[in-house]
């Protein structure tokens, strides 16, 4: 199985994204750059790291989503293949109009680095399986304020909301001023989705933590299908 | 500014005056940031070299070996007096400088760790300039994808009119990838890239060797360069991919002293000589002047020495990641610096000379007054004393700082700053275990031992975390050379770290000095910081607290309270410094790196083990009940430092197997209590997690509300 | 031929034929009318002096980089121009005061302005075509803040190149009067006509009147001053450049847009004892120059574009573009 490795100028989280892709079986990541980006045709699955693309000049993520790379990903996405987005990664498909939603900068108006529990939800996406589980991962962002005019936009598609370890989403437990908690959503089909939390991050024990192994197990079982 | 003794010597050596260009770039070079002219003269004292040591002081970063035919590169450098112009931009740009010194030898960089000194952050100058800088660090090492590892952080008025940045950086090469910063073949071109050149930054060098003015003057902004985290992240990668494929002969970051001190070190390594064509050099802006092309200190570029057979290749490369790019010149045989601007040869001058024929300057060491007289203070209560000491910045925690880089990028981190040494995962398996900093307060009070005592805790720091110290980097951060006091307070301090270096077998392996950090009526508590690299040959290593487990002091029961927190603040301690075992501190650190049975370990560090015990509960989110006979009313026990001293955890089932080991080793040792509840509870002391986590947080908190 | 009797507007001076096509053709009459119509004439040739006046002109302009309806001139006295909508505001550009400007202030005529004047007046015969505010333009819904803004730009534009040229062939340009029209894009224009009829020109040594002037104030010779106005431009060398022009594009965050950089600056505003501050908004500022190489003709509407898709986020921004 080949999963494309989206790498725009200024992305930074290619090395431990294709490391964890790499330590699951059958799994072989490719690097993708936007000088040889007809390579999305050739995979199965896209996983959108994080980083600062262009800079993150502008907005984040919006140099990124006028690429001519970005729209051959649009291509890929209109196929149904999976995506899974993380990070800067989330916010060039939110730029895109591949997910809903803006993501603004954190209320606290700094950037924000720590590990955050996530309860997964009730949805429709690749980690419907996931449901109801709580799971332990890293942030680290300035834009994580996940925002749209009309709430219900975001809870019809909602994948993940910030918790304490126990599950209870509290206005404690929320890192960045998100609508609802909400920290990934997914899109109508469930085929795409993106996050703010580093799952690529959690993969090894000296990590801290190995949850993020889940999510990137049930991206890979809906590229298997 | 060049002296008149310098002036004269140019004069005599070329046998004419110099040209303009000529004049600005002896003057960079020759400036105290380029040529250590004040400095070098004292390197001998180092241990500079062992068996792992694969590239000493020299270039951009020292290189060690780690085994598995894997290299460490470590580099540290100030950038204080742009940040205190500018504290985003000099930070930012600090940041970026010593990325690119470590990749010049072909690191890929890994970590980021920062010393940084403030005034007290209490007025709205002194918050705004730790928010700045701590942005400006966010900012740049975020974007570029590099983890921050941490680093220290203190406060004192000292620092007021010159706060201090420096920042170190860490990578990893494989052996057969190394690049030298070295011009050795004559033919070979010399080609430029990264950023375009522009006005900024000119004449940065002899800014920094300057006294720095009482009032910071916006017009010497010209001289604080502007950081471009993007292009400096597109540099890495290019460099990556040039080393990979082995395309390029020589490598130097274009830092302090621009193209003319880029050129004409790698020629002096070489032993060839340089000619450089300005004309060439991609500008920012029209119209620059030829010398200001020469001495520009526009970041993110960087001169590599490519075989002609390789150009092609080589600018296919930099052209991919749409970096500006140009062969400026080339290598030669003739021994000289030349350079030519609008068909006009603006310099000839021999390299030697330009980078190693300064004229040391004179420099007097004289006798240091004991400064310090304390004024005694009552100590009323154990309980007042942990939570004034935890109220102090120096001391709080600084989750609000760290918090705002990422500690995770390129996903090895092990362990993120917060208590003591963190570490990262190796490619080959083993981990690395980094601390930084100083302890300004201690080395104010006197150079010589502070420094080896304030070392010696980053080493403690190092073997907390089972790694084996491998070699060091420094960066001296002193006053005005030309003044008595501050020359003598920096040679005593080398002669510090010097004996440290040779008692413990740490090398230094690259360093950078920072004199001139004092105005009329302030000068800067000496402040030599020490980045230290350890190695983790065994399982990656990460401290786990848990409800139920063990604690235990182990090693000397007590502190000295010389240089202390306690004396600090109420004056109550020895006032002449403790003797420093060097042997037993390797002894008990030798004996924490061989533990595998622990949970946790900790140095007992600043405030004594009352405060380290605080700030690891704090952290931990937990308590703990101390066994009867702990008497934390004892202040050597409580508040003493500069002892090999440290917290270790165990599982209460092995609690047993842990004490034979020790007694077998024969480790002095000491039950505290049992890891649980919400307080510290011990024999005539009783405190709430709750009010120490408050007083912990609340400094730099405030601080960094602006 | 109903279509086209319908497709035909008649002004005091001149007709506009609408062929459909997204052009028309402007025919110059020998009509002459001043004070609103009151004053009325027909002077023999002089639809062919105006006509040929404009075309010239327009060329010259186009030759700046200053978009105008200009396509080429069919005969003596017709034009073929783009069909636009013409906005309904005039603009006047002063660079010494003269007429109905010295009246109004009580200035010396011939005062010599520092920078030159930009005035809009309304085009209502009724109302006898009344000084306008830019307020009031916006308000009442006439031209859009940006179409204001080139407006103004524009019309100095065409001011520095006119004055260079009239200079150059001896007369000083007092001050003149263009319109502007939009086509369905949303592009603008200069349009309408530039000839004595709507300027203000002397002699540079003699300050004799060369324009329309001649005949409100019934001085004679009108078709000769106009040709003569011809004639001295027709017979200079003048090559003007292409000036660069900068758009200032504004992004703010919408009203009910979290914006939490607008909250901490406010708390800071409040701490250095602006106490009174109700709410910050912080949005930010971009700034494009163009070239303005004649091929981009349409980047108005482009930049419209541009702005709408990517440099907001209409989500959460509003912008508003100006050009400086």
């Amino acid at each position: 199985m080949k999963i494309g490795v989206v790498r725009f100028p200024g992305t930074n989280n290619e090395h431990e994204t294709i490391r964890a892709l790499a330590s699951f079986d059958g799994v072989t990541p490719v690097l993708i750059d936007v000088w040889n980006h007809e390579l999305v045709n050739q995979v199965d699955g896209l996983y959108l790291p994080g980083g600062f693309s262009y800079g993150d000049f502008l907005r984040a993520g919006a140099i990124a989503a006028t690429t001519e790379t970005m729209q051959l990903i649009k291509e890929k996405a209109k196929e149904g293949t999976p995506i899974l987005s993380i990070c800067n990664g989330f916010q060039v498909t939110t730029e895109s109009s591949l997910l809903e939603g803006v993501l603004l900068p954190n209320n606290t108006t700094r950037f924000v680095c720590k590990f955050i529990h996530l309860r997964i939800e009730t949805n429709d996406s690749y980690l419907s399986g996931l449901e109801g589980q709580v799971l332990k991962l890293p942030i680290a962002h300035f834009e994580g304020n996940l925002w749209h005019p009309s709430s219900n936009e975001l809870e019809k598609y909602a994948v993940a909301r910030y918790s304490d370890e126990k599950g209870d989403v509290l206005p404690q437990s929320n890192p960045n001023g998100s609508l609802g908690n909400i920290a990934g959503i997914s899109n109508e089909t469930g085929v795409i989705v993106g996050m703010m939390p580093h799952p690529e991050r959690a993969v090894f024990p000296y990590q801290g933590s190995t949850d993020g192994r889940l999510i990137i197990n049930s991206f890979l079982e809906a590229v298997k299908c | 500014m060049l002296t008149e003794q310098e002036m004269a010597k140019i004069r005599k050596t070329l046998g004419r005056d110099g040209t303009v260009a000529e004049y600005a770039v002896f003057d960079a070079l020759w400036s105290e940031h380029c040529s250590y002219k004040s400095s070098k003269r004292w390197f001998h004292l180092f241990n500079t070299k062992n068996e792992r040591i694969a590239l000493g002081i020299g270039e951009g970063a020292g290189l060690i070996d780690v085994g598995d035919g894997l290299l460490v590169g470590l580099g540290l450098e100030s950038h204080n007096h742009p940040s205190a112009v500018d504290p985003f931009n000099g930070a930012a740009t600090g940041v970026g400088g010593i990325v690119r010194d470590i990749l010049s030898q072909g690191c890929k960089p890994i970590a980021i760790l920062d010393c940084l000194r403030f005034g007290m952050p209490t007025s709205h100058r002194q918050k705004f300039l730790l928010d700045q800088v701590v942005l400006g660090i966010s900012s740049y090492g975020n974007c570029i994808g590099v983890p921050n590892l941490g680093g220290d952080i203190e406060f004192s008025k000292e620092f007021e009119t010159n706060p201090l940045v420096n920042a170190m950086c860490v990578g990893i090469v494989e052996k057969g990838k190394v690049i030298r910063s070295i011009a050795k073949n004559p033919g070979d071109l010399l080609f430029l890239f990264g950023s375009k050149t522009g006005l900024d930054g000119i004449g940065g060098v002899t800014f920094a060797s300057e006294i720095l003015e009482e009032e910071p003057n916006s017009e010497k902004r010209g001289s604080v360069q502007i950081g471009d985290p993007l292009t400096e992240k597109l540099l890495i990668d290019a460099v990556l991919e040039l080393r990979d494929k082995q395309l390029i002969s020589g490598l130097q970051d274009l830092g302090g002293g621009g193209l003319a001190c880029a050129a004409a070190e790698m020629a002096e390594k070489g032993k060839t000589g340089v000619e450089l064509d300005l004309n060439k050099v991609p500008l920012k802006v029209k119209g620059m002047k030829g010398w200001e092309i020469l001495i520009s200190e526009s970041q993110e570029r960087m001169l590599a020495v490519v075989p002609p057979e390789h150009i092609d290749e080589v600018q296919s490369v930099i052209e991919k990641y749409a970096l500006a790019n140009a062969i400026v010149g080339k290598v030669t045989d003739t021994g000289m610096f030349r350079a030519w601007h609008n068909d006009e040869l603006i310099a000839d001058i021999p390299v030697d000379f330009t980078v190693n024929g300064f004229p040391e300057p004179e420099r007097t060491i004289g006798k240091l007054q004991t400064r310090k007289t304390f004024e005694k203070h009552v100590i009323l209560d154990v309980r007042d004393v942990l939570l004034n000491l935890s109220s102090n910045p120096d001391l709080a925690l600084k989750t609000g700082v760290f918090q705002q880089y990422d500690q995770h990028v390129q996903g090895n981190t092990i362990v993120s700053p917060g208590t003591g040494a963190t570490s990262l995962m190796l490619p080959n398996g083993k981990s690395l275990v980094l601390a930084a900093g100083t302890n300004s307060y201690l080395v104010g009070l006197n150079p010589r031992v502070g420094t080896e005592l304030a070392t010696l805790e980053i080493v403690r720091k190092v073997w907390a975390r089972k790694g084996e110290p491998l070699a060091m980097v420094d960066s001296l951060n002193f006053g005005n050379p030309e003044k008595t006091e501050s020359y003598t307070e920096f040679v005593e301090s080398i002669r510090g770290l010097g004996n440290l270096s040779h008692k413990l077998d740490i090398p230094v392996v690259g360093g950078n000095v920072s004199l001139y950090n004092e105005t009329d009526s302030t000068k800067i508590l000496p402040s030599p910081f020490v980045g230290i690299v350890g190695l983790n040959s065994g399982e990656p290593y990460r401290p786990i607290v848990e409800v139920g487990d063990v604690f235990y002091l182990i090693g000397s029961r007590h502190g000295h309270l010389y240089g202390s927190q306690l004396l600090r603040y109420y004056g109550i301690g020895e006032e002449t410094p403790p003797q420093i075992d060097y042997a037993e501190e390797k002894r008990i650190g030798n004996f924490l790196i061989s533990l595998d049975s622990i949970k946790s370990s900790y140095h007992i560090g600043r405030g004594g083990l009352l405060l380290t015990l605080s700030k690891i509960l704090v952290t931990e989110s937990v308590g703990i009940t101390c066994e009867d006979n702990i008497d934390f009313t004892n202040l050597h026990f409580s508040f003493g430092e500069h002892a090999p001293r440290y917290l270790v955890g165990v599982s209460e089932n092995n609690q047993r197997t842990f004490e034979k080991h020790l007694e077998m080793n024969n480790i002095q040792h000491l039950k505290l209590g049992v890891i649980g509840g919400s307080q510290i509870k011990a024999k005539g002391l009783a405190i709430q997690m709750g009010e120490i986590k408050e007083r912990l947080s609340k400094p730099i908190m405030e601080a960094l509300m602006i | 031929m109903v279509g086209a009797s319908e497709s035909i507007y008649e002004g005091k001076v001149k007709s506009v034929e609408d062929l459909g096509d997204g052009t028309a053709i402007m025919h110059f009459r020998n009509d002459i009318t001043a004070g609103d119509g009151v004053k009325h004439e027909m002077l023999e040739g002089k639809g062919a002096i105006n006509c040929k006046t404009t075309a010239m002109i327009f060329e010259k302009l186009e030759a700046a980089g200053i978009p105008t309806h200009f396509i080429k001139q069919l005969d003596s006295n017709k034009l073929l121009v783009k069909s636009l909508k013409i906005l309904p505001v005039e603009v006047v550009v002063r660079n010494i005061a003269a007429g109905s400007f010295c009246r109004r202030y009580g200035v010396q005529q011939g005062t010599t302005f520092d920078k030159p004047l930009v005035e809009f007046f309304l085009k209502d015969d009724a109302l006898h075509d009344p000084l306008i505010m830019k307020s009031t333009i916006l308000n009442l819904g006439l031209a859009s803040k940006l179409e204001i803004s080139w407006m103004e730009s524009f019309a100095l534009r065409v001011n520095e190149v006119l004055r260079d040229f009239f200079r150059k062939a001896g007369m000083l340009l007092v001050d003149f009067k263009i319109e502007i029209g939009k086509d369905f894009e949303g592009n603008l224009f200069v349009a309408d006509e530039i000839s004595g009829d709507s300027m203000r020109v002397w002699d540079v040594e003699t300050l004799e009147i060369l324009d329309k002037d001649r005949f409100r104030k019934d001085l004679g010779n009108v078709i000769e001053s106009y040709t003569e106005i011809y004639d001295r431009l027709n017979n200079v060398v003048f090559n003007p450049s292409s000036q660069p022009m900068a758009l200032q594009i504004e992004i703010m965050p919408k009203a009910d847009v979290p914006n939490p950089a607008g909250d901490v600056v406010k708390r800071a505003i409040v701490n250095m004892g602006l106490t009174a501050t109700e709410a910050v908004s912080v949005g930010k500022s971009i700034l494009i120059t163009l070239t303005n190489e004649m091929a981009e003709k349409n980047w108005l509407k482009k930049v419209n574009e541009i702005c709408k898709n990517f440099l907001a986020n209409p989500l959460i921004e509003d912008f508003s573009i100006e050009v400086q």
